[in-house]
């Protein structure tokens, strides 16, 4: 099982890495890491596009929501039941799907594997023929940053970058509040977990693990808040056309 | 003795729940991510799982429950689809 694994998500990952090591100029591990981060990123593209918009559109149709809530607060089974309704009229496909998901974890875990594990004992071993094997690897990126050993700095980047992701998801939602301080919905109260909480665990956990993994963290959340900003900024200018985006359509 | 063959279903369905505690979009911590739901269909996949392995086994239960994630993928509408 864990050689499955191993051959299957590991090793690639781990090579691609070495692989960006050997090419980058200077051969610098932090650059490869950055990229490395860009390129898993630029993968999963199509499937965090989607679920950007349509999260969107979904804080749009809060209220509608809360209604439905309200009314089914005692049937579990009527609300789903009532709250797909509501997709449907709104045209707007609020899931993501399980499949993709269970198919990603064994790569994210891998991913994980790879940067913890680093470049410590025999770990290039694993480095396939036909990449040339570096001697051995530098882990100080940019001449200052030691990605083996945790790195406080890059912690705090992480969840200042998680802070700005989760802060812009949560304000961008238009002023639907009907009744004041009262509205306080459990939702409500998620998103202010979310905001706060949320960074602040990312950088205690970003303080155990070595620099590297931080790194790709920290680039990733980035990447994620940049094209969320995208994404909004692109939907604003298209309201003003006229056009009204919707999240996913149900086909 | 009887016992032992309940126990493949018993550990499946423990594995399940943490799963939900831990990872799943729909259940757990990580809920706060995906507050209007992941999975595209109702009941959630974990919980359609648990139910058809309860109801029919480890083995039986155990297909149904991956052809359930097989179906629930961006090309399905999802909807309602309780266990039967």
């Amino acid at each position: 099982m864990s050689y499955i694994f191993q051959t299957i998500f590991y090793q690639p990952i781990l090579n691609l890495l070495v692989f960006l090591y050997n090419v980058v100029p200077g051969h610098d591990l932090g650059l490869a890491i950055i990229l490395l981060t860009v390129i898993i990123k630029v993968v999963l593209l199509p499937l965090s596009k989607q679920s950007i918009k349509s999260q969107k559109a979904l804080q749009d149709l809060q209220p509608k929501i809360d209604e439905v809530k309200k009314k089914y607060a005692n049937q579990k089974e009527e609300m789903g039941r009532a709250m797909l309704e509501i997709y449907k009229e709104n045209k707007v496909n609020p899931f993501s799907s399980c499949l993709p998901l269970l198919i990603q974890l064994p790569f994210l875990w891998a991913v994980f594997r790879v940067f913890r594990n680093g470049f410590a004992g025999n770990s290039l071993d694993l480095v396939y023929s036909f990449i040339s094997r570096p001697e051995s690897i530098n882990n100080v990126a940019f001449g200052f940053l030691e990605l083996a050993k945790p790195n406080i700095y890059l912690a705090i980047l992480a969840g200042l970058a998680q802070f700005w992701q989760a802060k812009m998801m949560v304000t961008k939602k238009p002023a639907i509040k009907a009744s004041g301080a009262k509205d306080e919905n459990m939702m409500a109260i998620m998103n202010k977990q979310m905001v706060y909480f949320m960074p602040f665990l990312t950088v205690f956990i970003g303080l155990t693990l070595p620099g590297g993994l931080t790194l790709y963290w920290f680039v990733t959340t980035l990447l994620t808040a940049l094209q969320q900003l995208y994404v909004f900024k692109k939907k604003n200018g298209q309201n003003q056309d006229g056009n009204v985006v919707e999240g996913q359509i149900v086909k | 003795m009887l016992n032992l063959i309940y126990y493949p279903r018993y550990v499946a369905i423990k594995i399940i729940k943490i799963y939900q505690k831990i990872l799943s979009f729909d259940h757990g911590l990580l809920k706060i991510f995906r507050p209007y739901g992941y999975c595209r269909f109702r009941p959630t996949c974990s919980d359609y799982a648990i139910a058809a392995i309860e109801k029919y086994g480890f083995i039986r239960g155990g297909f149904k429950a991956v052809w359930r994630v097989m179906r629930c993928n961006p090309w399905n509408k999802g909807g309602h689809d309780p266990l039967n």
